[in-house]
C-alpha cells in the first residue's frame, strides 16, 4: 500500500517535471527545392516582395486545441520580419508592398486572391514538392496580373503553423507515454514554409519547408533567425554574403 | 405555396416566443466568452484579409431580407450583421455574435430571394438558439472530441484545395470553429434549426418550399468536393430535403424558380464569384454562373466574356458531372485526384482520353464564340482579346494568337494584363513559349 502510494507520487512528480521541462530545440529542414531555371541561371532573384505571412497558432490543452489569433498574428509578423532580414543579409533586396487605401476594394481583393491561390497550389506543393524543379507548380496568370508585384523578381509566400501544449496536456502526454509507450503532443512545434514565385510567370522558383521543436512564442526573433538561417542555406541561389 | 393569415400569425407568435424562452435560460460561461472572443477575432480576420465583399446595395438587400426573420427582443452579446464572404464554396455560416455570412458561391447558385431568406432563417435560428455555444460545450465534454479536433486540425496549415476560404482564414481560430464553418453542427441541432427556420420563413411571408429547393440545389454538386467521412452525426442534405418536405406537406420536388431580378441584383457578387471559381479550379461552377448571367442578358458583353473564359478554363472537362461522378465516393475520389494533380497535369491527363479530347474541342469552340461575341459587342474590352490570344496559343494557332495579343495590348488599360500579353507576344514571335492558361 505504502509502496503504491510512493510509486504514484513519484510518477506524478516525474510527469510534472517532464511537463514543465524545456524540450530540445531541434530544427529540421524538411524540404528545399529549386527550379531548374534558377540553378541554370535563366532567371535570377535580386528583388523580392514578401507578402503578408499567415501563421496558425494553437495551444493544445487536455480538451483539445484553442486558437490564439493575436499570438498567431504576432508570430506571422515576426516570421516575415526575420525573413526580410535574412534575405537582406544574403544580398536580396526586399521591396515594400505598396500601401493600399482602405476603400480600394479591388486592390485589397487582388492581394487576397493571390494568397488564396497560393493556399490552393500549396496542397500540390506539399504532396510532391519535387515538381518545383521542373517548373510544374505555378500560380498562373494571377501573379503577372498583380500589378504591385511587377518591380520584384519574385513574390514570397510565407506560411507557418505553431502548436504549443499546455502543462496539463504535456502531463497527460507523459502519463500516456509511460503507460503505452507512445509519446505525442508533449513538445511545442513550429513548421514554416517559404515559396519564391516568379512575378512574371507565376512559377514557383524555390520552396523550403522547415520544422522546429520549440515554442516560437518565446525568444521569437532569435529562434526565427536561427531557423531561417539554416533553412535558406539549403537554397543554392541564396548563399550568405 | 402561401400561408393563411391565421397560420402566419400563429407561426410568427411561435417564433417570437422561442427566443425569449431560450434567451432567459442561457447563461454565459468562461468557455462561451472565450469562444465569442474567437468569433469576434474571426470577423476581424475576414475583414483584414479582404474576404468580405463590400457592396452597400447588396448588404442592405440582405439586411432587408433578414429583418422579418429576426426576433423582436435584442439578444445578449448579439449584434446582427449580414455580410457576403468572397468564398466560392456553396455555404453560409453564422457566428454566435450575430454576424451571418453568405458566401458568394451560395449567392451565385441561389435562384431567388426566398431561397436566400431560407438560408438566413436557418442561420438566424442558430444564433438565437445559441447553438454554437451549446455545441462547443458538448464537444469539449466528449471523449471523441479530441479525435474530431485532430482531424479538423489537419485542415488548418494552409487551407486545402477546395476547402472554403473561410476555413483557411480561420486557421488562427479554434479547430472547433472550423468544424462549425465546414460541417455545421450535430444532426439534432441542424434539424431543429431547419424546422424553426422554416417557421421563421413562413412567418415572414416567404415561400417555405424554396428552402427545400435550396437544399436540392446544394445536393446537386457541380464539383468534386470533400465529403466528410468522420462527422457522420451531421444530417445529409437528402435527409433534410425529406423532413422539410414532410413539414410543409410537399410530396414532389420543388421546380426551379429562377428570378431574373435576383440575378440582376446579385450580378456583382456572381461576377466576383466566377473569378473566384476560376482561381480555385471550380470551372463547372464558373460556366454555370456565367451561363445564367448571359441567359438573362444575351447582349451583355461582360457576361459573355466570362462565359468564354469559363469555357476556355473548363478545357477537357464536361460542363456537368455525370450521375456516376456525383456519387459520394466519386466526389471524394475526384477531389483527391485534384488535390494530387496540378491544373496542367489534370488538363493533360484528361485531354489524353477520347472523352477529354471531345470535351476540349467543344469547350474551345464555345470559348472562341463567346469571346468573339463579347469583343464585337464592346470594342473597348481588352479581356476578350487576351482570352482569345491564350486560346489560340493553346491550339497552336500562332498567327491568330499574335493578332489577338496585339489587340489586347492596344486596348488594355491594366498594366498587369498589358505586360503579360506583351511577354506572351514576345515569346510567340521570338520562339516557343509554354503556358497560355
Amino acid at each position: 500500500m505504502k509502496s503504491a502510494l510512493l510509486f504514484s507520487c513519484a510518477a506524478a512528480l516525474l510527469c510534472n517535471c517532464i511537463a514543465h521541462a524545456e524540450w530540445p530545440n531541434v530544427n529540421y529542414v524538411c524540404v528545399a527545392k529549386v527550379n531548374k531555371k534558377l540553378t541554370a541561371k535563366q532567371v535570377a532573384i535580386h528583388k523580392v516582395m514578401l507578402l503578408p505571412a499567415g501563421v496558425a497558432f494553437n495551444t493544445i490543452g487536455t480538451r483539445g486545441p484553442e486558437g490564439e489569433t493575436a499570438e498567431g498574428d504576432r508570430l506571422a509578423s515576426s516570421f516575415r520580419a526575420a525573413l526580410a532580414k535574412e534575405l537582406s543579409s544574403r544580398g536580396v533586396e526586399v521591396l515594400p508592398i505598396p500601401p493600399v487605401q482602405a476603400d480600394d476594394d479591388a486592390a485589397r481583393y487582388a492581394l487576397a486572391d493571390l494568397q488564396a491561390k497560393y493556399n490552393n497550389v500549396d496542397v500540390q506543393l506539399q504532396k510532391k514538392p519535387g515538381r518545383v524543379r521542373n517548373g510544374q507548380i505555378t500560380l498562373g496568370d494571377l501573379v503577372a496580373k498583380f500589378e504591385p508585384g511587377a518591380p520584384a523578381d519574385a513574390l514570397v509566400f510565407i506560411r507557418g503553423s505553431a502548436q504549443v501544449p499546455t502543462a496539463g496536456r504535456k502531463a497527460v502526454g507523459v502519463a500516456v507515454g509511460l503507460g503505452v509507450g507512445i509519446w505525442s503532443g508533449i513538445a511545442a512545434e513550429f513548421s514554416g514554409e517559404i515559396a519564391f514565385v516568379d512575378s512574371k510567370t507565376g512559377e514557383v522558383l524555390a520552396f523550403v519547408e522547415f520544422q522546429r521543436e520549440a515554442n516560437m512564442a518565446e525568444h521569437t526573433d532569435e529562434r526565427f533567425a536561427e531557423s531561417l538561417s539554416e533553412a535558406l542555406q539549403k537554397l543554392s541561389f541564396l548563399k550568405k554574403m | 405555396m402561401r400561408l393563411t393569415p391565421a397560420a402566419a400569425v400563429a407561426a410568427l407568435a411561435t417564433v417570437a416566443l422561442l427566443p425569449a424562452q431560450e434567451q432567459s435560460s442561457f447563461r454565459f460561461t468562461k468557455v462561451d466568452l472565450k469562444l465569442l472572443e474567437e468569433y469576434e477575432a474571426l470577423d476581424q480576420k475576414y475583414e483584414n484579409c479582404a474576404l468580405v465583399y463590400h457592396d452597400a446595395d447588396l448588404e442592405k438587400h440582405l439586411a432587408d431580407l433578414a429583418a422579418p426573420l429576426l426576433p423582436r427582443a435584442p439578444l445578449e452579446r448579439v449584434k446582427w450583421q449580414f455580410r457576403i464572404l468572397r468564398d466560392p464554396m456553396v455555404n453560409a455560416h453564422a457566428s454566435p455574435n450575430g454576424s451571418v455570412y453568405l458566401n458568394t458561391g451560395l449567392l451565385a447558385r441561389a435562384e431567388n430571394d426566398d431561397q436566400v431568406a431560407g438560408v438566413l432563417a436557418h442561420e438566424v435560428t442558430h444564433v438565437v438558439r445559441r447553438d454554437t455555444y451549446i455545441f462547443n460545450r458538448s464537444q469539449r465534454k466528449k471523449a471523441v472530441a479530441s479525435e474530431i479536433i485532430s482531424v479538423a486540425a489537419a485542415w488548418i496549415p494552409a487551407g486545402n484545395w477546395g476547402v472554403a476560404v473561410a476555413v483557411a482564414a480561420a486557421a488562427n481560430v479554434s479547430p472547433l470553429v472550423i468544424l462549425d464553418l465546414e460541417y455545421g453542427y450535430s444532426r439534432e441541432i441542424e434539424e431543429e434549426a431547419d424546422r424553426i427556420g422554416l417557421e421563421r420563413l413562413k412567418g415572414a411571408g416567404r415561400d417555405p418550399a424554396q428552402l427545400v429547393r435550396m437544399f436540392e440545389i446544394l445536393d446537386d454538386k457541380l464539383e468534386p468536393e470533400p465529403v466528410p467521412r468522420f462527422f457522420l452525426d451531421h444530417p445529409r442534405t437528402k435527409d433534410r430535403i425529406v423532413y422539410l418536405k414532410e413539414a410543409i406537406g410537399l410530396d414532389r420536388d420543388v421546380p426551379a424558380r429562377d428570378d431574373p431580378g435576383y440575378a440582376d441584383r446579385m450580378r456583382p457578387a456572381i461576377l466576383q464569384n466566377i473569378q473566384l471559381d476560376l482561381d480555385s479550379r471550380r470551372f463547372r461552377s464558373a460556366v454555370a454562373a456565367a451561363e445564367r448571367l448571359a441567359a438573362a442578358h444575351p447582349e451583355d458583353p461582360v457576361a459573355l466574356y466570362w462565359l468564354g473564359e469559363s469555357y476556355r478554363a473548363l478545357g477537357p472537362r464536361e460542363p456537368r458531372l455525370t450521375q456516376e461522378q456525383a456519387s459520394d465516393g466519386a466526389l471524394r475520389k475526384g477531389y483527391k485526384q485534384t488535390e494530387k494533380r496540378t491544373e496542367a497535369e489534370d488538363d493533360k491527363a484528361l485531354a489524353a482520353t477520347p472523352e477529354g479530347r471531345k470535351a476540349l474541342e467543344a469547350n474551345q469552340r464555345k470559348a472562341e464564340e463567346f469571346l468573339r461575341q463579347a469583343a464585337s459587342l464592346d470594342a473597348s474590352l481588352s479581356g476578350p482579346y487576351f482570352g482569345l490570344g491564350a486560346l489560340y496559343q493553346q491550339q497552336g494557332k500562332k498567327e491568330q494568337a499574335v493578332e489577338a495579343y496585339k489587340k489586347c495590348i492596344e486596348l488594355s488599360k491594366r498594366p498587369g494584363e498589358k505586360g503579360l500579353a506583351q511577354r506572351r507576344l514576345e515569346g510567340l514571335t521570338k520562339g516557343p513559349q509554354g503556358g497560355g492558361k
